[in-house]
């Protein structure tokens, strides 16, 4: 089976959200529906000297984040009619929506929230990487969008050569959970997966 | 935050419902079925009596069902479920009930046969017992899924098993109290252990026992989660105040033991009301704790 990557340089993004934008105008979503999310994620402090100086430790970084397309993903792990499968071919995983019974489980279960049940159409929805795009030979909307071409596409072996780590990186999960094919390119304030040195700043936003 | 944990409960309403009525009508069937087992002359007034009583906890686990259909964005394509044994906890949990409950119908339906086959009715009695073990099995471990770390413990499944046989104890007393109601009288106006049956006694040291232990498991469950979070919320943000929710569990329950024992000395009108009362309270004490497991859901990672 060949598979599709994500590729994000943690270093370049600006949390400008034009990707989240691109996706959300492409995929005509409504304003509940989001298939790609930017975390905000920031740390650290200040400290006032001796000599009445301030140094700081603060820190802040971006995170876009849509489906990762994972090796086990575990929203097909839970799904009771098969409806939310692994394309053999190209590893996308994608919702057949004449299975779906909209129950939901893989939205509850996946830890990247990405699968949601759209209640207006009665079936999950999720990003599909673009698989018309795909078929083109071009890249999901996302990645095109990205005026700092933090976003990039393609086989994990390319993406893996671009990148520090394999979705190693907070505010992630553990990439042990579930493999996801999303490799990142840290930037100097990168914290690993699981780290809890910081925080994710735009909660209402993301969830 | 603790707004979030209800928002999570309040969105999985229909499941609470399923999770609360469902698995304690499926047990109060396997203790109904069990007792009739032990019953050795199927002609018997009260072998009919509680083979027609199999209505209430079958239509208690189909209200449940029911209720678990409604949150279903397409419940027309529910048969990929039953296609689909051993794809998913899911799958097998819908499976193992409809297997449940289509062998408590056909047995429902054949306790009002005017010639019925001893040998069939025993199998049937026995096939109720099993599925509805195997789908207490299924349904316990439906919510163990390694992403979803609030619910991957060994206090999901515990939990449900406890909470089932505290309602199903209830439950069931209260039905046989409908079939034996001659000699379940109580004597000089009191009601103690002393004048139940040997089968009553049973269901209420079992009932109590298993209360007991909730009392016990509940609070080491919280404990064990206590401290989990993931990048967005944690669990005790999530539900701060567990421990009144025990309470409210405990008081629910008691209550309910409380009206099924001063049921049992009333005439049939006010017996009916407290009966219904005493089943209607030990729901709720067991809503409530579904309740808080749902306002606990937390994935690894970012989504509460």
């Amino acid at each position: 089976m060949s598979q599709f990557a994500f590729y994000f340089d943690s270093s370049r993004c600006t949390g400008c959200r034009t990707c989240e934008i691109a996706c959300r105008d492409y995929k005509n979503l409504s304003e509940d529906i989001v298939y790609r999310r930017v975390y905000d994620y920031e740390g650290g402090s200040w400290t006032t000297n001796e000599d009445g100086t301030v140094s700081s430790d603060a820190f802040v970084y971006h995170l876009s984040l849509a489906c990762n397309h994972c090796d086990a993903p575990a929203c097909a792990h839970v799904c009771p009619t098969g409806a939310m499968h692994k394309d053999p071919n190209t590893g996308i995983v994608s919702v057949d929506e004449h299975k779906c019974i909209g129950c939901g489980y893989c939205h509850m279960a996946c830890p990247y929230n990405a699968p949601t049940v759209d209640r207006s159409l009665g079936y999950s929805v999720k990003c599909n990487a673009c698989a018309e795009r795909l078929e083109e030979n071009k890249n999901p909307i996302c990645v095109d969008a990205c005026p700092l071409r933090a976003l990039a596409f393609g086989t994990p072996e390319e993406m893996e050569k671009l990148a520090d780590s394999r979705g190693d990186v907070a505010p992630l999960p553990s990439p042990s959970l579930t493999y996801p094919n999303l490799y990142i390119k840290n930037n100097k304030d990168s914290r690993p997966a699981e780290s809890y040195e910081g925080k994710v700043a735009n909660i209402l936003e993301v969830l | 935050m603790t707004s979030l944990g209800f928002s999570n409960a309040a969105s999985e309403l229909a499941l609470i419902v399923f999770t609360t009525l469902t698995p304690i009508a499926s047990i109060s069937c396997a203790f109904i079925a069990l007792r009739l087992l032990a019953l050795k002359d199927v002609n018997l007034i009260s072998f009919k009596k509680l083979s027609n009583l199999f209505w209430l906890p079958l239509l208690t686990a189909l209200l449940g069902l029911i209720a678990a259909a409604a949150h279903l964005g397409n419940p027309e394509n529910v048969l990929y479920v039953l296609f689909g044994v051993g794809r998913s906890p899911l799958s097998n949990e819908v499976i193992s009930l409809v297997i449940f409950l289509g062998f408590t119908s056909i047995y429902w339906l054949y306790s009002f046969s005017l010639k019925p086959k001893i040998a069939f009715i025993k199998i049937l009695l026995l096939l109720i017992v099993l599925s509805a073990l195997v789908f207490q099995w299924f349904v316990g471990i439906a919510y163990n899924v390694t992403t979803i770390i609030s619910w991957n413990t060994i206090y999901s499944p515990l939990n449900m098993w406890l909470l089932s046989l505290v309602g199903a104890s209830l439950f069931t007393l209260v039905l046989w109290s409908y079939v034996w109601p001659g000699e379940l009288k109580s004597t000089k106006h009191r009601t103690s252990i002393r004048n139940l049956r040997p089968d009553e006694t049973l269901l209420v040291i079992v009932g109590l026992l298993s209360f007991i232990a909730s009392l016990i498991v509940l609070p080491l469950w919280y404990e064990h989660i206590a401290t989990m979070r993931n990048a967005l919320v944690s669990v005790t943000l999530l539900l701060p105040h567990f421990r009144l929710f025990v309470i409210a569990y405990a008081l629910f329950t008691i209550v309910s033991f409380g009206l099924f024992v001063l049921s049992k000395r009333q005439a049939a009108r006010s017996k009916f009301i407290l009966s219904f009362l005493a089943c209607l309270t030990m729901f709720l004490g067991v809503f409530v704790i579904r309740w808080s497991f749902y306002m606990i859901h937390m994935t690894a990672g970012l989504a509460q």
